[in-house]
C-alpha cells in the first residue's frame, strides 16, 4: 500500500476539482441570468456546453483518482504479504452519483434545440437546480470518496498493529467489500444504466409538464422520445441487478425491501405511462398519461432519495 | 375488438398504478422503521402483508397478460372461447394443486402462444392482429412480452433450479431486443430501406 501517493492524489483531486466545481456553479449562475434576458437567451446552449465540458473534466479527474487507487492501494494480506486484490471502484459511488447524474443531464441538454422561451428557461433552471444540489449536498471533490477513505484509514491503522488477529478483524470484511461491492461487475453495469435512465427521465418530465400545461403534441412526443431510452436503460438496469441481488442476498428476504419497492414503483409507473400513451387521443387519456408521467418522475426522485433515507439492504447509511 | 384492446390497456394501466401505490405505502411504512428492522419480527409481518396486498394485483396482471397474448391470434367469439378455456384450465390446475402452479401453467401456455405469434410475425402471416403496422414494431412487441412471460415464469417456477439464471438471461435478451425493436421500429425500418436502396444502386 502506497498510502502517501494515494493521499497526494486525493489532495490533488480536491485542489483541482473544487475550482472546477466553482466554475460550474459560476456558469450555472450565468445561465440563470441569461435565461431571463430575452436578448441573451440564445447563449444558453454555449453556457450549457461550457458546463458540460467542466463537468466532463471533473469527471475525468475522478476517473484518474480511481485509477490511482487501483494502482497504489493494493490490498495485501498481512500474514504473508500476498495480493488480496486491487480496488477497481466504479466512478458512480458515494458523492459521485449525483455528479454523474448532473453530468449526463447536461449532455442530453446539448441535443435539445428550441426557440420556445419558456421551455428553454425551464430546462436551464432544471440544470441549475441539479448543479446547486450537487455543489451543496453531493460535491465529490470536497472530500473525495469519504466512506472509502475512512475504510482505508482503518485498514492502515490495523496494519500498523502487531496483533494479526486484530488485523484480520478489519481485513476480512475489507476483502469482502472489495470483492462483493467495489469490484463487483454489476456495480459497473447496474448503477450507470439507472443514472442514464434518471437523466433522460428528467427531460421527459419537463416535457410531460409542458404537454399538460400547453396541451402541446410536440412536447408529448418529446416526453415519449426521452422516456424511451430511459425505459430501456431502467429495465435493463433493474434486470441486470437481479442476478446480483439473487447471488448477494440468497436466502434473505430482500424482495420487498423499501428500496426495491420504490424502484419497482418507478418501473411499474413508467410501464403504465408507455401503455397509457398508446391510446392518448381517447377521452381523458391525455391527462391520465401526463399524471402517470409525473408520478413516474416522483418515483425517480424517491428512488434516489431512498438510498439515503430508507433503512434497508440498499441503504448508504445502514 | 378495438374496444377490447383499449379495455385491456386501461386494465393494465390501472393494475400497474395500484401496484405502484401499494409500493409507495410499503416504502413509507419502511421509512418509519429503525435501520435494523430487517432482522426483526416486524419485517416478517411486513413481508407477509406486502405479499397479501400485492398478490391479487400481480395475479390480475398475469391474467390480463394471459388474455392479451391470444388476441393476436384470434378475434371475436373465438378469442372469448380461447380466453375462457385458458382461464378455466388455469383455475382447475389451481384448485387441484396451488394457485402458484395455476399461474405457472397460464404463463407456460402464454409463452407457447407467444412463440407461435413470433414465428407467424417472422413469416409475415396475415392472420395476426396488431394495433399498429410495422414488422419491427410487431416483432419487438412480441419479443418484449415473451421476455416478460419467460422472466415471470423463471421467477415463479425456477427459483432454485440450476437453469434459473439461464432462463433469466434468455428473458433479458428478449426484453432488451424487444424494447429496442418496438421503440425504434421506424428508425430501423428506415435504416433497412436505405441499405436496400444502396444495394440496388450498387447492383
Amino acid at each position: 500500500m502506497d498510502l502517501n501517493r494515494y493521499l497526494t492524489a486525493r489532495d490533488l483531486v480536491t485542489n483541482i476539482g473544487q475550482p472546477i466545481m466553482l466554475l460550474v456553479v459560476i456558469l450555472s449562475a450565468l445561465l440563470l441570468i441569461v435565461s431571463f434576458q430575452k436578448n441573451l437567451r440564445s447563449y444558453s446552449r454555449h453556457i450549457i456546453l461550457g458546463i458540460s465540458l467542466f463537468l466532463g473534466s471533473g469527471y475525468a479527474l475522478l476517473i484518474w483518482f480511481h485509477y490511482q487507487i487501483y494502482k497504489f492501494l493494493p490490498l495485501i494480506y498481512p500474514q504473508d504479504g500476498s495480493l488480496a486484490g486491487r480496488y477497481a471502484i466504479p466512478v458512480w459511488i458515494e458523492d459521485e452519483k449525483l455528479f454523474f447524474w448532473t453530468f449526463l443531464t447536461s449532455i442530453w441538454l446539448l441535443f435539445i434545440k428550441t426557440k420556445k422561451a419558456s421551455y428553454q428557461i425551464t430546462l436551464n433552471v432544471v440544470i441549475v437546480i441539479f448543479i446547486f444540489l450537487t455543489a451543496t449536498t453531493s460535491n465529490p471533490f470536497f472530500s473525495p470518496l469519504k466512506d472509502f477513505h475512512r475504510e482505508i484509514g482503518s485498514i492502515y491503522q490495523a496494519l500498523s498493529l502487531s496483533n494479526v488477529s486484530v488485523q484480520m478483524q478489519i481485513f476480512g470484511p475489507a476483502i469482502g467489500r472489495l470483492q462483493g461491492f467495489y469490484n463487483s461487475t454489476y456495480m459497473w453495469i447496474h448503477p450507470p444504466l439507472l443514472f442514464i435512465a434518471y437523466s433522460t427521465f428528467v427531460i421527459s418530465f419537463v416535457n410531460v409538464i409542458f404537454m399538460l400545461v400547453k396541451k402541446s403534441a410536440s412536447h408529448e412526443k418529446a416526453a415519449y422520445n426521452w422516456a424511451k431510452p430511459g425505459y430501456i436503460a431502467l429495465t435493463l438496469g433493474l434486470l441486470l441487478g437481479y442476478p446480483w441481488a439473487f447471488d448477494a442476498w440468497k436466502g434473505q428476504p430482500w424482495w420487498f425491501s423499501p428500496k426495491i419497492n420504490v424502484t419497482l414503483m418507478m418501473w411499474v409507473l413508467y410501464t403504465a405511462y408507455l401503455h397509457s400513451r398508446i391510446y392518448i387521443h381517447k377521452k381523458g387519456m391525455w391527462v391520465t398519461t401526463g399524471i402517470i408521467g409525473i408520478l413516474g418522475f416522483v418515483g425517480v426522485v424517491a428512488t434516489y432519495l431512498s438510498t439515503y433515507v430508507l433503512p434497508g439492504i440498499h441503504s448508504v447509511g445502514g | 375488438m378495438k374496444h377490447l384492446n383499449f379495455i385491456l390497456i386501461l386494465l393494465t394501466v390501472i393494475i400497474l398504478s395500484i401496484i405502484g401505490i401499494i409500493f409507495i405505502i410499503g416504502t413509507i411504512y419502511g421509512s418509519l422503521q429503525t435501520p435494523s428492522w430487517e432482522n426483526s419480527a416486524i419485517y416478517e409481518v411486513y413481508l407477509d402483508r406486502m405479499n397479501v396486498a400485492v398478490m391479487p394485483f400481480v395475479v390480475s396482471l398475469l391474467v390480463v397478460l394471459g388474455i392479451c397474448i391470444p388476441k393476436r391470434l384470434f378475434t371475436g367469439f373465438a378469442l372469448l372461447k380461447i380466453n375462457g378455456v385458458l382461464l378455466g384450465a388455469a383455475l382447475i390446475v389451481s384448485i387441484f394443486t396451488t394457485a402458484k402452479t395455476g399461474l405457472i401453467f397460464l404463463l407456460f401456455i402464454a409463452s407457447i402462444l407467444q412463440l407461435i405469434v413470433i414465428v407467424l410475425t417472422i413469416v409475415g402471416s396475415k392472420r395476426l392482429k396488431f394495433e399498429r403496422p410495422g414488422f419491427f414494431l410487431q416483432i419487438g412487441s412480441a419479443l418484449l412480452h415473451l421476455g416478460l412471460i419467460v422472466f415471470l415464469f423463471d421467477f415463479m417456477a425456477l427459483g432454485d433450479h440450476p437453469d434459473h439464471l439461464l432462463f433469466f438471461w434468455i428473458a433479458t435478451t428478449f426484453i432488451g431486443i424487444g424494447m429496442a425493436f418496438s421503440f425504434y421500429s421506424q428508425e430501423l425500418s428506415k435504416a433497412l430501406r436505405k441499405d436496400e436502396k444502396k444495394e440496388l444502386i450498387i447492383s
